[in-house]
């Protein structure tokens, strides 16, 4: 059996070490629009420099090219406390602070039990809720109860559970865990009195655009009842993964901005109640999701507006010549045996 | 059911198409979302998606009117992720799904089913990474025989729609073309894209989207270039043009030439394989692509490998070749054998044209199709290709021949990459000093430089003028039969009748073995023929025990058939090594035992009853 091009692709964006960025610093730091309980407050975001996903490194999954922001070695309990301290230096007083890690924020070869204590412990008094992301299989009692002992706010634990259908998860996109294991943590998580957020991909390589939104409607319906917030994140190009391989070939179109707005119109239509929200990267870029050059930016800020004020009736009444474009090329999209 | 065949041309097949419940024109359309265009069409087939069982699965639904339906359900297919080589499936009775490169020990498996359509599922990536489309289509005929249609989702667009065919992609659907459309493009067969507005002030296209009001329709109008396109590709593959068309798309998209360069490189034998012997009308060689064609390339490979010239020319002629075909018909051939007339000897000159793309054409060859078929656009330049064929020409004639002297007439400023290759008898003589061929300096030099050459010659017991066409007729028949077979066919005793232009062959008995006219250029034979050509002839056709040869020859009649054989061959039919009948090929070999439908021999000349070989019990 040869090797498969995801395969070959998870082993060359590996880090190679030397030549990556400072173990003192984290990845990145900014400050994006977010809403906490119906307001509006700007979040506090920071991409710790970690070890980074382990399952980048086995498979990898079809979208995913953050494993070239890690360090390719664990980082020390030393390290992740100077790039805490950069972190407070940035941070501003944002009531919301979200951490990522380009992996599992959870899994102790990324960040180990002691510096993710003391890390969420430092924000203690100042933010309000802290969000961070891991894989299920690290959302343990173990793990999670110390850190409701360090901090005094709100903690939010992000899946990236991406999609409930077993074949898309697996097959297409190439995770590890089934969904079930996505739903059984984040019942575990809340179990444990914090709140659940999950990621669902919009667009992952080999469906089309019509079975992509049917995949995250199917997916809102069945998992609206294990979390809180649903974030859509339409498909960007990363560098390095199987998505931008077929990019390259003619084979992948980041999706349509108008699918991205009818998966919020249609799916918060199903799950009243349900936060649902998107804040899409690379927005009107070619390699993002996008629609025309003409109406990107308008359809964009309406999608920021209706994920901040959970307020989806203005997605309805946007026009474009591009979406008869859109409407013709996803009915013709099927018809082939290659998306 | 597979492939019906009216006719083929390279790798196309215009005919009819059985799969399961459809029954299509090929090379045929398949219609995108239904979406029929306005003028009425035998059969058309509509291409609709239906709900799959599973995400990333499809389910592709091909449908005619009456509710007749294929429904193809394909699984998914992520190689990328899953690793490993490409992978096949069987998504409806008769159908198979390739994703292309197939494992050998796979093909052996799809080879134990019968195949009726073959899906090449990832021939638009195939299409976009170039030569691998080529190398896919001629696995599948290499595999899987002539007999499955053969169609590549979403790869056609209007222009593209002669290649397609041309490499026996038999069925193409309206899929890209809508897409283009939907994202504001003009289709056009010879542009490739034309500026929307541009082609409506000028009234480029009168098909009904283009007339629709308000605004044009993009979308119908691509189906009517589908349409309009496909319309002239069967009317060219009806002629035997297609690969004059295929050449002319090429400008529409460079995709187009690299494919057709791709194939004539990759496909030259398949190409040829289905590329007839016989000539028809006269046909334009313009392109680079032209020189390549396969019936050019087969006049210069037999040329080379099977003709040698007759050993009673003694003195080589080289004069440029002539519009009007055959060459000896034109006014300045004429001319030059004038000039020559009325010296003694004359039949011993060996008159030869230099030429592109044949490279060098002996008189006796000028009817051998395609050198009474041709047309150039003639400046004097030649490039290397052209070139290397004349000089390989030229030096195989003086390798192979008995000539004594060569006698040039010929440009020397044009020809002088010529004088290289006559080093060796004696020293050629160069009769012109300009581009005149037929000024009166220039004929007064040749006939003085022939009378020489002529003069020259040793005496002795010299063959006759009927000799010499005796030799001729030879050497032209070792061209189309082999070296072996035209010798076992001119045994000593034999002899001439009818007229220059209609050549009856007959042995020492008086009974006809072939016959020859100068419109068709080949040989036809006689049961007699290929008795006394015996095992020396190949060209073989095995008829199944269980025929009674009653009119022509069917492919379902077909047991076996030398894979050499191409469409307008002489070939022998026989059951057991007995000599039943003898024909005019309809086929090449290959598609006589791979095809399930058709006529594969027209049979001339059956033998006589009483001579016939005890009927087989059945």
């Amino acid at each position: 059996m040869t090797e498969s091009i995801a395969r070959g692709l998870a082993r060359e964006r590996k880090p190679r070490g030397a030549e990556e960025g400072s173990p003192s610093v984290p990845v990145n730091l900014w400050s994006e629009p977010e809403a906490l309980h119906g307001q509006r407050v700007p979040a506090f975001v920071a991409i710790l420099r970690t070890r980074g996903c382990y399952w980048a490194d086995l498979k990898g999954c079809s979208m995913c090219g953050y494993a070239k922001d890690t360090l390719g070695r664990s980082a020390t309990a030393e390290e992740i406390s100077r790039q805490r301290d950069r972190i407070r230096q940035a941070y501003r007083g944002q009531p919301y602070v979200k951490f990522y890690t380009s992996g599992s924020f959870l899994d102790d070869r990324e960040v180990d039990a002691a510096s993710r204590a003391e890390l969420l412990g430092s924000f203690s008094g100042t933010a309000r809720r802290i969000l961070f992301e891991t894989l299920p299989e690290f959302a343990t009692p173990e793990r999670l109860a110390p850190l409701r002992e360090a901090f005094d706010g709100e903690i939010e634990v992000a899946l990236g559970l991406e999609s409930t259908q077993p074949e898309v998860l697996g097959r297409l996109i190439n995770k590890g865990a089934p969904p079930s294991e996505y739903l059984q943590a984040a019942d575990r998580i809340r179990a444990l009195g914090f709140r659940t957020k999950g990621y669902l991909l919009l667009k992952p390589p080999y469906l089309t655009e019509e079975e992509s939104v049917a995949d995250v409607l199917t997916s809102i319906e069945r998992a609206r009842d294990h979390f809180d917030t649903l974030s859509v994140n339409p498909v960007h190009i990363q560098n390095g993964t199987v998505v931008e391989w077929l990019f390259r070939r003619g084979r992948y179109r980041p999706p349509w901005l108008w699918s991205l707005t009818e998966v919020l119109a249609e799916g918060s239509r199903r799950a009243p109640g349900l936060r649902l929200v998107s804040f899409p990267t690379a927005g009107g870029l070619p390699r993002g999701p996008h629609n025309c050059r003409v109406c990107d930016r308008t359809v964009l800020a309406a999608i920021e507006t209706a994920s901040l004020d959970q307020q989806f009736d203005g997605l309805s009444g946007l026009t474009c010549r591009c979406r008869a474009t859109y409407d013709a090329q996803r009915a013709l999209e099927p018809l082939g045996a290659e998306a | 059911m597979g492939r019906a065949v009216e006719t083929i041309e390279g790798l196309a097949v215009l005919g009819t198409g059985t799969v399961g419940p459809l029954t299509v024109p090929l090379p045929g359309l398949l219609f995108a979302g239904g979406n029929l265009p306005s003028e009425p069409m035998e059969r058309p087939v509509a291409l609709r998606s239906g709900a799959a069982a599973r995400p990333g699965e499809r389910r592709l639904r091909l449908s005619q009117p009456e509710g007749r339906e294929l429904a193809i359900d394909l699984p998914i297919l992520a190689p990328e992720i899953a690793g490993g080589p490409g992978s096949f499936s069987r998504p409806a009775t008769g159908v198979v799904a390739l994703h292309w490169p197939i494992p050998p020990e796979s093909w052996a498996e799809i080879q134990s089913t019968p195949t009726d359509l073959v899906l090449l599922g990832n021939g638009r990536t195939l299409w976009a990474e170039g030569a691998p489309f080529v190398r896919a289509v001629a696995d599948v005929r290499r595999e899987l025989g002539a007999s499955p249609l053969l169609w590549s989702p979403r790869t056609a667009l209007p222009h593209r729609l002669p290649l397609l065919a041309y490499l026996s992609v038999d069925l193409a659907d309206t899929t890209l073309g809508l897409w283009r459309a939907a994202e504001g493009d003009f289709l056009d067969a010879t542009l490739g894209l034309l500026d929307p507005s541009d082609s409506r002030r000028e009234g480029r296209c009168r098909c009904a989207g283009c007339a629709e009001a308000p605004e044009p329709s993009l979308a119908r109008h691509a189906l009517a270039a589908y349409g309009d396109e496909m319309r002239l590709l069967r009317a060219a593959l009806r002629a035997g043009r297609l690969r004059e068309l295929v050449e002319i798309r090429q400008g529409a998209e460079p995709a187009v030439a690299e494919m057709l360069r791709h194939a004539d490189r990759l496909l030259a034998d398949r190409l040829e394989e289905g590329t007839s012997l016989l000539g028809q009308g006269i046909r334009s060689y313009i392109l680079r692509e032209s020189f390549r064609r396969p019936e050019a390339a087969r006049f210069r490979r037999r040329f080379l490998e099977r003709y040698r010239p007759p050993p009673s020319k003694q003195v080589l002629l080289l004069v440029p070749c002539s519009k009007t075909k055959p060459y000896r018909n034109s006014r300045s051939h004429r001319r030059f054998a004038d000039a020559a007339a009325e010296l003694p000897r004359a039949e011993r000159i060996h008159t030869v044209s230099v030429t592109s793309p044949l490279g060098v054409v002996p008189r006796e060859l000028e009817d051998l199709p395609p050198a009474r078929q041709y047309d150039i656009p003639v400046t004097g330049d030649w490039d290397e290709s052209e070139r290397e064929a004349v000089v390989a020409g030229v030096a195989h004639l003086i390798r192979e021949g008995a000539y004594r002297s060569v006698v040039v007439h010929l440009d020397p400023q044009e020809y002088g990459f010529l004088a290289p290759a006559l080093e060796g008898p004696g020293r050629a003589v160069w009769t012109r000093s300009d581009e005149r061929s037929t000024s009166p300096e220039a004929l007064g030099s040749l006939r003085e430089a022939l009378a020489t050459a002529l003069a020259g010659l040793p005496g002795g017991a010299a063959a006759g003028p009927l000799q010499v066409v005796r030799e001729e007729l030879a050497a032209l028949a070792a061209v189309q039969f082999g070296r072996e077979g035209a010798s076992a066919l001119f045994g000593p005793d034999i002899r001439l009748h009818g007229r220059p232009w209609f050549q009856r062959i007959t042995d020492g008995a008086g009974r006809d073995l072939a016959t020859w006219q100068e419109t068709r250029g080949l040989f036809q034979l006689t049961v007699a023929g290929a008795d006394r050509m015996g095992s020396a002839f190949p060209l073989r056709v095995e008829v199944d025990p269980s025929v009674t040869l009653q009119g022509d020859l069917f492919t379902a009649g077909v047991r076996w058939a030398d894979p050499a054989i191409r469409i307008g061959d002489a070939v022998v039919l026989t059951r057991q090594g007995e000599i039943l009948a003898v024909g005019e090929a309809s086929l090449p070999g290959p598609f006589m035992v791979g095809l399930r439908r058709g006529r594969a021999v027209e049979v001339r000349h059956r033998r006589h009853p009483s001579r016939a070989a005890a009927p087989t019990p059945t």
